[in-house]
């Protein structure tokens, strides 16, 4: 099996793919590119069920999004989801405008798009209509979200449970976790546990105010999520109703998290120095990497820069591929690395990219 | 083709015998060639008496001009500019700018948001 992998950046989308020569060392490479000059915020790697998504967030003239059958040897712009017409009367600090799509996700031939300012939005056919989930959207708890990394709420991580599609985990910043089991009829929230430092004592371990960076779900035991918070590290091992923290060394703030697809008790983290101080620990970068569920971790550092490095990885910077060996991880500045041995050492695919906003593993044959 | 006498049009020459037809002056609305990346930009011209009525014209030329120009509330994208005769819009919501049949609309990227 070969691999593919799609890096979207402040500059455009690039393809890369894993050259596997017999006898030789495989490396990656970068393929081909799309959208040069455009920012690319999020990007759905196609299936047999759905075209590939990219949704770009133009400067000038906001979000749009493309569709490729073709692996991006070419492009069709599709229709962008879009908020409905915002009451006059509505309670609302925020206006019902689309200011970026922040995670895409699909199964069973539906794309769903978590949104800023915090609308969930699904498509049943390729791209061509959305809708937004009403049912989130109008949850009175929705006025109590704010602003986490940018000035609205957002949707960042879309965790779809492989045996069942209608259940189904997002993450908001700042909104928590919330959990559907019917396909986005109805939802709960699901951040108990999570504590928040960044709020009045009393209001710390309220759930619907917490930020989880970045969440992931073990593909083979989808009770299994992990959850970088911007105030430290969370593991749940029922679906989201209880959350549990972790401490991983050098520091437990970060964005970024990758789940072992098969084993639940393994992720990774790329640990930053701390919100007011978003840069490796002593210039030096490093992923933290449990493999017993939390308890203990191993820092890895080879073929990482561990001199003056100020890179920071964005919260879906970080991905493994299905088997759960290849791993890449692309930095703000423009840094793209990847390891062929679960994280235990790093080869340098490029420093001259832009800055990277999302790394998405796709499986080829 | 020449102003009329009054500045208020065109007076055509159509045939030998000198008959000549009035043709209307209408607001001329133009797109900023950078739009040409993602969409075509049909150059209007039209009798809309407001810039909202106008850009519609626009977008009934070619609909998917709306979404690069306006919001999914109807309002100009925060780093769109207009100019109406040389002077840039404020409002950004209303749109209800009165036009002129002499009018022209430039559309174009703001040097913010880029």
């Amino acid at each position: 099996m070969s691999q593919r992998a799609w890096i979207a950046t402040r500059k455009g989308l690039f393809q890369l793919l894993l050259d596997t020569h017999a006898g030789g060392p495989a490396n990656w490479r970068v393929a081909s590119h799309s959208f040069i000059g455009e920012p690319v915020s999020m990007v759905l790697p196609g299936s047999s069920t759905h075209p590939m998504i990219a949704a770009l967030n133009l400067g000038h003239f906001g979000v749009k999004c493309h569709a490729s059958d073709d692996w991006g040897d070419s492009w069709h712009e599709v229709a962008t989801p879009a908020y409905p017409p915002q009451p006059e009367d509505a309670q609302d600090e925020v206006a019902w405008k689309l200011v970026q799509i922040w995670s895409l996700a699909a199964a069973d031939g539906v794309i769903w798009a978590g949104t800023l300012p915090g609308g969930l939005f699904s498509s049943k056919d390729c791209g061509a209509t959305w809708h937004l989930n009403e049912s989130l959207w109008d949850r009175a708890e929705r006025l109590g979200w704010f602003g986490g990394g940018y000035d609205t709420p957002g949707i960042h991580s879309i965790c779809i449970d492989p045996r069942d599609t209608k259940r189904m985990l997002l993450g908001i910043s700042c909104g928590g976790a919330w959990l559907t089991r019917d396909g986005g009829m109805s939802w709960e929230l699901r951040a108990k546990g999570m504590n928040a430092a960044y709020m009045p004592p009393d209001r710390a371990d309220e759930q619907n105010i917490q930020d989880p960076h970045a969440i992931a779900q073990c593909a083979a035991a989808p009770d299994t999520l992990w959850c970088q918070h911007h105030n430290g590290i969370w593991r749940s091992t029922d679906a989201g109703a209880s959350w549990h923290e972790v401490k991983a060394p050098l520091s437990s703030f970060g964005f970024a998290v990758a789940a072992h697809p098969t084993d639940p008790d393994t992720a990774w983290f790329v640990p930053a120095c701390a919100d007011q101080q978003r840069v490796p620990v002593d210039a030096a970068l490093c992923v933290n990497r449990t493999r017993d569920g939390g308890k203990s971790f191993e820092t890895l550092r080879t073929g990482l820069p561990q001199k003056d490095c100020y890179d920071l990885v964005y919260r879906h910077g970080l991905a493994v591929s299905a088997d759960g060996q290849h791993l890449m991880m692309g930095s703000t500045t423009g840094n793209l690395w990847a390891s062929a041995d679960a994280g235990e050492s790093w080869q340098n695919i490029s420093s001259n990219l832009p800055p990277i906003y999302a790394v998405r593993f796709e499986a080829t044959t | 083709m020449r102003e009329d006498a009054l500045g208020h049009g065109f007076q055509v020459p159509v045939s030998q015998y000198g008959i000549h037809i009035f043709v209307a002056p209408m607001a001329r609305v133009v797109f900023t060639a950078q739009l040409l990346r993602f969409t075509e930009t049909p150059e209007v011209e039209t009798a809309a008496a407001t810039l909202r009525e106008a850009l519609e014209a626009s977008f009934a030329a070619n609909p998917q001009l709306r979404g690069y120009v306006l919001d999914e509330q109807g309002h100009l994208r925060k780093h769109v500019a207009v100019f109406i005769d040389g002077q840039k819009i404020r409002d950004r919501q209303d749109l209800s700018n009165p036009l002129t049949p002499t009018s022209e609309v430039y559309v174009l990227q703001a040097l913010s948001g880029g």
